[in-house]
Order: C-alpha cells, then structure tokens, then sequence
C-alpha cells in the first residue's frame, strides 16, 4: 500500500489548505458583519447602530489585548480539575482493556502485522480522543450555566473569550495526558505484540552447492521454523556472514550459539526494522501511451482504481518518473526503490509469479538511456528494486550519478514486458526511499494529528455550547467531526456528482418507488424541486469549505504503512489546525460576549 | 467571623480614614431608567422584572434593597454586575458601564446561593478566584488564609465544599466576594442560611466593612437584619421602586410623640401636662418612637398592592432628616 495524500512544503501546504478555509470564513465573516449591521439598524437606527457595532467589535478587539495568561490558566486548571473529576481517566482504563482483548485477535502474521497493530492502536485512540472531547467540550459550559457557578465567574473581572479559551486549553491538556499515556501503552504494547525470535536447528540447514571459485558464495542455507506466521530465509556465506532474508517486511540478526543440550543452533535476535517510518522521495509521472506519445495518463481499464491508469504490456506503453532530487550524497551506494504496483492481468497466466516488468533510467538531458531492469511484480505487493551505483547500458557499465543524474534529476520508466497485462499507476507508486526516521518520533507525529483533531473537537464544541444546550452543541459537534470526515462525500452530494439527485428529488424517487437511474416524468413540481435541491446544493458546497477538513489530521495511517510524516506536512497541518481552533474560539467568544450568563 | 478581633485583610488603604458622608461622598452606583422586560420567544413581553429604576449609592454608605420575591432586587445586582443586559436605561457602577468587565477589578459579589464549584477545596476556591484578580500567588495564598480565618474555615480549609454545611457555604462565599479587597461590595441575602450566631457575625463583619471605607449593597427580606445595619434602603415591589431613604427617617413616626421622662409622679405627670398646655416646663426627652422596618416594608407592599402603579418616590434629605426629624412625605400623590 501507499500513501494517497500528497504532501506539500510548509508555505504551499498552508495556502493550499489554509487559503480556501479562510476564505470561506472570511465571507462568512463579511455575511455576519452584514447581518449584524441589519440588527443593530433594526435595534437602534442606522448611525447609532452602525456606532453600537464598531463598540462592539472594539471592545472584542480589547478583550483580546487585555487577555490575561493568568486568568486563562487559572479557568483552564478550573476546567482540567472538572474533568478528572468527571473520571476522563476511566477512558485509559478502557484503553487498556480494549487492548487486553485485542492482543487476542490481531493478526501478528508477517507484513501485515505491524500495520495492524498500529491501525488498531491509532483508531482505537481517535475514537476515544475524539468521543471524550465531544462529550467534555459540549457539556462543559452549559453544565455551569445550569449549576450558575458561571456567575461568580463573569462577576470577576474575565473577558468572554478568556472563559472559552480557558476551557479549551484545560480540556485539551486533560486530552494530552491521557494521549500521551495511552500513546505509551500503546507504544509498549505494538512493541510487545510484534517482537519475536526465531531459532534454527542445525537439521534445519541444508548445505547448499557452490562455486568455488566465487569470491563469497553462498555455502548453508536453512528455513526457519513458522513464528508469527511467517518464516525466514536464512543464508551463510563461505566467509562467515549469515544474512536473514526480510521477506515478510523485517529482518533479524542472526547469531550461532550452542544450546543447552550441546547443539549448535542459530539464534535471530528481536526483528529488526519492523516498526519503520520509510522516508519516501516522490517524483512525477508522465506517461507513453502504445505509440510512444507522452500522455497525462494511461488507459482506464475500469473503476476498480480510480486514481490509477494503466500502461499496456509489451507496447511503447511506459509510465516515466522525473526524479528531482536524488543525491550523491544521500544515496552513496545506490537508490533504493519501492514499486507498488497495480497489476491487471487480461489472462491469469501465472498466477504466483508475478508479471514481468522493466525499469531504464534515463538522463533527462543527453537522453542517454539504461539497459532495463527487470522485476516481477504482484498484485498488491510492495517491490523493492535497487539501482545499484553501476548501471548496465548499451555503453558498457556506467556510474548512476555521473553519467544518469543530472543535478539531482533523472527519469525512470517503467514498461510491463508481457503481451496483454497492465500495470497500473499513480505517482505515488514509486519513490525512493531515502532512509528510514525514527520512529518513535513518527509514533509521536502520529499522536500530533489525533491532538489536533481533539483541539479542533474542543474548540467546536466549547463554542458551540455558548449558544447551544449541551446536547444540541454535542449533536453539532459529531456533525462536524463527521462532515470533516466525510468530506469526500459531502463534496460529491454538493457538486450534484451523485445519483438520484438532491434530497427533494431523492424523496419524490422514495415515495414514487424509482430508482436513482430512471428519469423523473416532467410535471409542475420539476422545476421547484430542481430549484430546492439546488439551493440545498449550494449550502452544502458552502458547509464543505467551513467544516475542518479531518482526513488532513487523520495521519495514524503514514504510521501504520511504514511512511514518515514529513516535517513540513506536519507544521502545515498545525498551522492550520490550532488557526482553525482560534478562529472557532473567537466566535465561542462573540457568541457568550451577547449572551446573558444568569 | 469566628475570629472577630481580626482585622479584615488587606483593607487598610482605606480604613484609617473616616469613610466621607455619604451626600458628600462619590456615586459608586448610578442607574437611570433602568429596565429589565424577559421577553418569550416571539419578543413579547412576558416577564417586567425591572421598571425604571433610577438609583445612586455613594461611597461608604451601606445600601439595602428590600423586596418580598420576584421583586426585581436580583434582577438589580445582575444589572449591576453586568450579568444580565439592561432593556433600557443605564447602570453606571465605579464610573463605568455595567457591561464592562474591567469595573469587577473593585467589586465583591456574594450570590444569594454559594454557587461554588463543590468539587475544590475552600483553599482552592479562594486561590482560584485570586487568580480570576490576576492577584500574584504570594498575594493570593497570603489573602487566603487571612480570608480562611476571618470566616473561621480553618478547621476545613481542606475539605471539598461539597461536604459544607450551608453556613460554612455561605462563609466560603462571602471569603470569595473579599478576596480581592474590593471597593464596593454586592450581598444577596448574605445572611440566609445562617444560624442567629452567624448572623450576628455576618452582620457585624458588614460593618466593619463599612468602617474601613467599603461600599456594600445588599439585598434581603430579613427586614430586621437590615434596620439593623443599613444607612439607606430602598423597597422595590413588582420591579418598581416604592420607597427610598435613610431608615431612620423612614421609620419616623412622624404624627406622634413620644415622651420619655424618667420618675415621674403623678403630680408631675399632671403638671407637665400643664405644662405642655402652656408650652413651658422641661422636658426630659421628646421623640418620635420608631416603627420597626418590618412595619414599614408590610404597609408599602400592601399599599403597593392596593394601589397598583407608579408611587412616586422622593428621596429624604439625608443629613437633616434624622436630626430635626421632619417628616417627610412619601404618600403616593
């Protein structure tokens, strides 16, 4: 699997996901403005209330200035101290169970394990972040509303905002605490589920034939028992090197010990690189169609992968990589790539091995091109490919960086070799990878993004309940969390893209029993009904720009595939996310600044 | 309260100097026409908790506002406070607009009922609404225990308020509305919930209040409470304001005398009134016996109810009032 989402640098990621919300708020704003104008002409007249306004806004602008850091995390301690004592941290207790039963049921076999595992972990962490942030948010004010203890504190010298602000910062540092324990357990736990070992026997180690002459054959070789589902390849070289294959995504270090029965066995250490965080380097795509045209993109060979289009097999037909910025200096022995390839197979053929395909690098300057490269690639496998730094071609041996890179760019295209198969692609399909990161530290990236959902959750729902009763802030709060997660859908309902049409046409189909294809019969209400679901389109369309959009926060799944969370995607989303949650308070503050609190 | 003798904390700014006379004195609260109308959904009015009430209370004065329930002496505070938004007319309070947050720096507000967060302790509380003053944590913790032993908590200082009792409630409430010093100080019914004891207390502590230059305003319908303690009152019914003045003047009974004369024969009784024919003699003492508040306060509610509508309300001339004893006409016109 690969990651989807395309990840931009700091500034583009900003403007490109910040701008559009901005601008969204900012009309909603400029609307507001309007409205309240109306308001207060309608109060007081249009000069006196054109003046009542610009007090009020001055006087929302001095809230801000005169903001007391004291007061505020005094009201956010008030709000840590409710909620502990509303027991949040029963919610680590069930953390803690869910995991005890768990640990029964993941699969702990091979690949899949870890990203099972921390799939599991990180949904399961959401869904209890974002349920508790729901319920402490939205019940929160109106509960002191309701009890009046409000009073004693808007009969202090607070400003409105600093109530709301106080309470989403101390719910959001209960939040934290809890996260980062259950990140904790969760960390000990993922660790705990996929370490393991493996022994070989010395009946388990065939010698193998060889030759030699050969500088370092290979002179044992053995199978280690099954473990986790998996088994490993495990070679000896004649100068004394074992080298455990890491077929089913990790590796272990071998080590010959002697037993306590007196046998000679080999030993593999705790798996190694099981937890990863690959640092992807992406290039673009372009593609050559059957007769060697350049194209933006393959052939559809249906909707099974709608972001992917394939290129024919054994035609001109290519998909081509431009790589900018591969180094020298950041791959000194040669460029480790990943292929993730789809394959769509017009005959099965055979079906185990896998469908051949080529790589050739190609000099984007001089167009001096490589011999190919040959794989195998499987259906929904990861294939790793090395270019080593000499690269056969129609010229003898060549070095990759001085004679196929040029200031860090180069092409690579990739054809399928066999008669009607495809290969299917995306960008993202195949990078180079630079190297793993820590990844503890994108454990902890992981956590940031269900941090910024729950700060985005708190702020929605502390406002929301300035106005609201507790249980309407806490009905608008999950609606949100769940538009900001459906967002892909709301999209395809407001841009009319779906079948059967807006709601009013949908309950004319349910009520005459047609289905979504049939063409409704002209008649008097045609017309109006168009004319509401286009109405009801348009509120839609402007509800997707307004809510958050999750899916960007939702980053548990670069952690569970194996991929870094780059920095600047990262700082870009917190950017965004604590702008997001400031601009929600502000109108949290507006909103109790014109309530009556007693 | 349980430690009488110690000095309110913090309040010597203004205690050495004797608090100024209260005509002379500066207005701490002024509302001019203020009105409050609850309206239903649909804007109509259901609710006129509030009818132009018109209002000065200068500073250093002990100020009571006196009404049975649902008078509109709640709906004054939270006015004054800011709490509530006026539908017409103005609240000025400490020279500022109600609404703004900045004039609470200089108030105390104790609530009719201690709406306290019961799951902190009376440290805690006080520590948390120091901080609400932006109050530095040396002056806070100071504060608090000084607060702590005024109202006698000391023994539960560490438990949580939701295992007080209702006047240990009440203490921790009022220990809040003095944490900052405050210049003027708003009580609802500071003395519900307590036994005689702490009553006596409570009111004690309000006059000491007033000795170190504090303004209190504070409203009840524990009449003799009151008399006891306020320099001005004023009698709201059905949200408009029925009578307004010193209480000593108010409480005149100004179409009788009284004569207090010490041993008196009856010859002398024969005499003197004699002499009170001829207007000669001496007179040991000549008075006006006063009524008590609660006298007062039945007759406007039921004049109130007899005679629905505005009674027009001058207020008594404060000085003189007491001394010459005039009588000052209030009667509806």
């Amino acid at each position: 699997m690969v990651i989807e989402q395309e990840t931009l640098p700091l500034i583009e990621g900003i403007l490109h996901y910040g701008l559009q919300m901005l601008l969204a708020l900012g009309i909603l704003g400029v609307l507001s403005l309007i409205i309240a104008y109306l308001v207060a002409t309608a109060l007081y007249g249009p000069i006196a209330g054109g003046r009542e306004l610009k007090n009020f806004l001055s006087e929302i602008c001095r809230d801000w200035f005169y903001t007391s850091p004291r007061r505020v995390l005094a009201l956010a301690w008030l709000a840590m101290k409710e909620s502990i004592n509303r027991r949040v941290l029963v919610v680590a207790v069930i953390f803690l169970i869910l995991l005890l039963f768990a640990g029964w049921y993941l699969d702990n076999r091979g690949d899949i394990a870890a990203k099972m595992y921390l799939s599991f972990v990180f949904t399961s962490m959401s869904v209890l972040v974002i349920v508790l942030s729901v319920v402490l948010s939205a019940f929160s004010l109106p509960s002191d509303l309701n009890s009046r203890t409000i009073l004693l504190i808007v009969a202090k010298p607070v400003r409105r905002h600093e109530i709301v602000l106080g309470r989403v910062l101390g719910f959001l540092a209960t939040g934290t605490i809890l996260l980062a324990v259950m990140g904790g357990i969760s960390y000990f736990f993922v660790s705990r589920g996929l370490d393991h070992t493996h022994v070989l026997r010395e009946s388990e180690i065939a010698l193998e034939d060889y030759d030699p002459t050969a500088e370092n054959p290979i002179v044992k070789r053995g199978r280690t028992a099954m473990k986790h589902g998996h088994r490993h390849e495990v070679l000896f070289y004649k100068n004394g090197d074992i080298y455990v294959e890491d077929t089913p995504g990790h590796s272990h270090r071998a080590e010959v010990r002697t037993n306590q029965q007196g046998e000679e066995i080999v030993q593999l250490g705790e798996p190694l690189s099981i937890l990863r965080a690959r640092v992807p380097r992406y290039g673009t795509l372009l593609f050559r169609d059957r007769n060697g045209e350049l194209q933006d993109k393959g052939i559809n060979v249906g909707t099974e992968w709608k972001y992917k289009t394939c290129i024919e097999g054994g035609t001109r037909s290519a998909g081509i990589w431009t790589f900018e910025d591969l180094y020298e200096e950041e791959f000194p022995n040669g460029v480790p790539l990943e292929l993730t390839l789809g394959v769509y197979r017009s005959y099965k053929g055979d079906i185990d091995s896998g469908i051949l395909g080529s790589l050739r690098l190609r000099n984007p300057t001089d167009g001096r091109t490589s011999n190919p490269i040959l794989f195998r690639a499987k259906e929904y496998y990861t294939d790793r490919l090395f270019i080593p730094r000499t690269v056969d071609s129609p010229e003898g041996p060549l070095d990759l960086f001085k004679h196929f890179v040029v200031d860090g760019k180069v092409e690579m295209e990739v054809r399928c070799e066999e008669r009607a198969q495809y290969f299917c692609m995306a960008r993202y399909d195949v990078y180079a990878r630079a190297g793993d990161a820590p990844f503890s530290l994108n454990f902890v990236k992981g956590l940031t993004g269900i941090w910024l959902q729950m700060l985005l959750i708190l702020s929605v729902g502390v406002a929301a309940s300035t106005v609201l009763r507790g249980s309407v802030a806490m009905a608008l709060t999950i609606g949100i969390a769940l538009s900001g997660h459906l967002l892909d859908s709301l999209k395809t309902l407001a841009q009319g893209e779906n079948y059967g049409g807006g709601p009013l046409e949908a309950l004319i189909r349910i009520l005459t029993n047609r289905n979504l294809m049939v063409e409704l019969p002209n008649g008097f209400y045609l017309g109006p009904t168009k004319m509401f679901d286009a109405a009801m389109r348009g509120l839609l369309n402007a509800v997707t720009y307004i809510v958050p959009d999750f899916r960007l926060y939702n980053m548990a799944d670069y952690v569970a595939q194996g991929f870094n969370i780059n920095a600047s995607q990262l700082a870009s989303n917190i950017v965004c996310g604590v702008t997001y949650s400031l601009i929600v308070i502000i109108i949290g503050h507006l909103c109790l600044k014109l309530r009556q609190v007693a | 309260m349980a430690n009488e003798t110690a000095d309110p904390p913090e309040m010597t700014a203004a205690s050495s100097s004797e608090p100024e006379r209260p005509a002379q004195a500066e207005v701490v609260i002024e509302t001019r026409n203020l009105t409050k109308i609850y309206r239903d959904f649909w804007g109509r009015a259901k609710v006129r908790a509030l009818k132009s009430l018109d209002l000065e209370v200068r500073q250093g004065e002990i100020f009571g506002l006196l009404g049975p329930n649902g008078s509109g002496k709640t709906t004054t505070i939270k006015l004054l406070l800011g709490l509530i938004f006026p539908t017409h007319g103005q609240a000025l309070v400490l020279g500022k607009p109600a609404t703004d947050e900045a004039k609470n720096e200089k108030i105390g507000y104790l609530p009719e009922e201690s709406y306290l967060y019961r799951f902190l302790n009376a440290v805690e509380t006080l520590d948390f609404y120091g901080r609400l003053f932006n109050m530095p944590a040396k002056v806070r913790k100071q504060r608090a225990a000084e607060l702590i032993n005024l109202v006698g908590l000391e023994g539960a200082k560490r438990r949580p308020l939701k295992e007080y009792s209702k006047g240990m409630t009440r203490r921790i409430g009022l220990a809040q509305a003095l944490i900052n010093d405050p210049q003027l100080i708003l009580l609802d019914e500071p003395t519900s919930g307590l036994d005689p004891i702490g009553t006596r207390e409570m009111k004690d502590l309000i006059l000491e209040l007033k000795a170190r230059g504090k303004t209190i305003v504070l409203c009840s319908h524990l009449l003799a409470d009151m008399q006891d303690i306020c320099d001005r009152i004023a009698i709201l019914h059905r949200g408009e304001l029925k009578e307004l003045g010193r209480v000593d003047s108010l409480l005149q009974v100004t179409d009788i005398t009284q004569l207090q004369i010490k041993d008196l024969s009856d010859e002398a009784q024969e005499e003197i009134e004699a002499v009170l024919r001829k207007h000669h003699g001496e007179l040991v003492g000549v008075n006006h016996p006063k009524a008590t508040l609660e006298d007062l306060f039945l007759r406007i509610v039921r004049e109130s109810d007899d005679h629905l509508g505005r009674r027009v309300v001058r207020e008594l001339p404060t000085e003189t009032a007491s001394e010459n004893g005039s009588p000052e006409k209030t009667d509806e016109s």
